[in-house]
């Protein structure tokens, strides 16, 4: 397991290798010379040109990657055009604040879609189930801006129960707040918290509900529910043991892909509530042209999600013996 | 097909052949009571084109350190007729409509669901098929038994799981220790199968239900897990309930054998009388159809022509008339009684009886 686990990490370094080349390809194919974009349209050919150089652009692009490789193997991300700062400082003050709603919507969302699921699967085709499933449907249909909005509208403004922008202490601090005798501030940075996440982890409680009652439906259907019928278990004992681990698998492989959706989910989600995150700054910097910036992001969303996806596959390894790692 | 073949004598009539000779003379000497007497059992499937009687008015008797055989194609119903027993027929769609079944003074057949959780496992153990799948893939094997043992006899956790290891040595697991922290995967088909009796026999349960319990194993696994069924059955005096579709498993096990056709009862026999003297032409055509080992090959294999009626399908006769060598006039007017018969030569005592529900069997009507 450990062994697996290095293995896994040490995998890490091509991926990133491979996922910088590819963002940048796509930068070198996005149309716009970040030079005119940064200049302005009616910038003379020989101001282009001085800061082509400048940048480094007018080097070969074979030169580029590798000197961004080695930089990068240093720390150094490169410098932000327009935020005026080195790109490993803009997504360092940014990066915990996306992480923290992006994890805090993934917890929500998991804890809400699996407990629906359950409730719709053993109360099939009564009331309850409906209601879940309604839920579900409204969950995946409803466009994210569009809830968020809502919740604001409902909770912040006629309410006005939760703060409407911003964001609080982080959470780490914040607890460290409580454990020192000091909840305030936990409770701000959980009111400010509690809708951007849940406005980002609807579809997804609403995709994993979903996902939670066909296979727990399908789960109390086989043959060793049926034993633990015959050794005259009792209910809540056959449900949770032996039904809802089994259930849980399916739903803990698609909690690594969803994560990818989420961190997209989170550009919106930031936007609507003022959420200082990352979201906001990919924005800004790919409309800009911010290369070096842009690509900062990306590679950070991607090694999130691909550590998130690590962090999946050791849990399913731990819930199915079946799956054991040499 | 088992280490016990159903073969014919030089005389050409059937013989049981690889059984523990023992075995009859303990049955003859046993006249114990009955310890489940199952009376006009009928349950209902509810489909969509309407209700189907699955089992049908079916009635009969498991004395201690008893093996009744069911025997019957896929889809007589003898596995709802087991599940019924113990309030396990899937509801909905299925549904117990009428009879008794009576054990240790209560009727099981109208037990509330909470006291039968109490008899399943502990005085009723009932084991299954595919035991890949009737094993939680997620749990250890010990897991599995300890958890049988907490519920019923309430032990701790520490104590269910020595029971459950001391469990698996009882059904001749090698390093019971070990196997016991092993998962269902890990295991062969034999060991699983094992484990699941180890399971079933955590409480030295009065009855054993067995649907099936060596059809997904090789043969030679087979015999072995029927002998361990009958030396465990004989040192906890239980009466088993053996259901299968392969009359072999009943020559090498059984005491008494019961026919089901189509939700029915069509015959009953201590088995010995039963595969030597076929009354009911169903039963007749079931042991004819056995394949027998160096009867040359070219030789066609008997089988019996046509499929089984549809569940629902509910003809005014006899079930069996479409497919009946046998049959008469009166077959496909009249839906034939169970009739029995008692006296008839090698039958001993209260459990030599025999009968069937046939308008024309061999043999002559009783």
């Amino acid at each position: 397991m450990i062994a697996y686990t290095l293995r896994r990490l040490a995998l890490f370094v091509p991926m990133v290798a491979g996922i910088v080349a590819v963002t940048f390809a796509i930068m070198l194919l996005l149309p716009g010379d970040p030079a005119v974009v940064l200049l302005g349209e009616d910038a003379t050919d020989e101001a282009v040109r001085d800061i082509r150089r400048a940048l480094g652009l007018d080097r070969p692009w074979y030169v580029r990657l590798g000197s961004y490789y080695a930089d990068l193997l240093r720390g150094d991300m490169g410098m932000s055009i327009f935020q005026n700062q080195p790109v490993a400082d803009a997504i360092g003050q940014r990066l915990g604040a996306t992480l923290e709603v992006a994890v805090v919507a993934l917890l929500l969302s998991i804890v809400l879609g699996v407990l629906l699921g359950i409730a719709a699967a053993i109360w099939r085709g009564t009331v309850i189930d409906g209601g879940c499933m309604l839920f579900a449907q409204l969950g995946v249909s409803m466009p994210v801006f569009w809830f968020g909005i809502l919740l604001m509208y409902l909770l912040a403004i006629r309410l006005d129960v939760l703060p409407s922008i911003g964001r609080g202490d982080p959470l780490l601090f914040a607890l460290g707040d409580l454990l020192r005798g000091r909840p305030g501030p936990l409770l701000d940075s959980l009111a400010h918290i509690a809708m951007p996440a849940l406005t980002l982890g609807l579809t997804n409680a609403a995709v994993i509900s979903r996902l939670m009652r066909s296979s727990m439906l399908e789960t109390l259907g086989q043959d060793f529910i049926r034993t633990a019928h015959a050794k005259g278990l009792l209910p809540p004992r056959i449900t949770f043991v032996h039904a809802l681990r089994n259930a849980l698998l399916p739903v803990v492989s698609i909690i690594g892909l969803r994560f990818g959706a989420l961190l997209g989910g989170a550009v919106l989600t930031e936007s609507i509530f003022g959420w200082p995150g990352l979201g906001q700054l990919a924005v800004a910097a790919i409309s800009q042209r911010d290369i070096p910036l842009v690509q900062g992001v990306v590679l950070s969303f991607a090694i999130a999600f691909a550590l998130v996806n690590l962090l999946v596959d050791l849990m399913y390894s731990f819930i199915d013996p079946r799956i054991r790692f040499e | 097909m088992t280490g016990a073949t159903a073969g014919r004598d030089p005389a050409g009539r059937l013989a049981v052949e690889g059984r523990d000779p023992g075995r009859d003379e303990r049955a003859a000497g046993r006249e114990a009571a009955s310890l489940l007497e199952v009376e006009g059992l009928t349950t209902v499937l509810h489909l969509p084109g309407g209700a189907a009687r699955v089992v049908r008015n079916v009635s009969f008797e498991v004395a201690s350190g008893e093996t009744l055989g069911i025997v019957g194609e896929s889809g007589c119903g003898k596995t709802m007729l087991a599940l019924s027993l113990i309030g396990m027929a899937p509801h909905p769609p299925a549904g117990v409509v009428a009879g008794a079944a009576r054990f240790r003074g209560d009727d099981l057949l109208a037990l509330p669901v909470r006291a039968l959780r109490e008899v399943r496992g502990r005085d009723i153990g009932m084991i299954f098929q595919e035991p890949m799948t009737a094993l939680n893939p997620l749990m250890t094997v010990g897991e599995q038994i300890a958890e049988v043992a907490r519920r019923h006899l309430d032990l701790s956790p520490r104590a269910a799981r020595g029971h459950s290891i001391e469990m698996l040595e009882r059904v001749r697991v090698p390093d019971p220790d070990r196997r016991a922290r092993s998962y269902p995967h890990e295991l062969s088909g034999g060991m699983r199968q094992r484990a699941m009796i180890a399971a079933a026999l955590v409480c030295d349960p009065a009855i054993l239900i067995a649907d099936e319990p060596t059809t997904a194993l090789d043969v030679t696994i087979q015999s072995q897990i029927l002998s361990l069924i009958a030396d465990l059955q004989e040192r906890l005096g239980m009466g088993v309930i053996l259901i299968t579709h392969d009359l072999g498993v009943i020559a090498e096990t059984a005491d008494r054998v019961m026919v089901m056709y189509a939700g029915r009862k069509v015959e009953e026999a201590p088995v010995a009388e039963l595969f030597a003297d076929p009354r009911h032409p169903y039963t007749r055509g079931l042991v004819e159809s056995v394949p027998i080992v160096g009867r040359g090959r070219d030789l066609p294999l008997a089988e019996i022509a046509g499929t089984v009626p549809e569940a629902g399908e509910e003809p005014a006769g006899c079930a069996f008339a479409s497919r009946c060598g046998r049959v008469e006039e009166r077959c496909r007017r009249e839906a034939p009684r169970f009739a029995e018969r008692r006296g008839g030569p090698g039958s001993r005592g209260r459990r030599g009886w025999r009968g069937t529900a046939c308008h024309n069997p061999w043999g002559g009507t009783a």
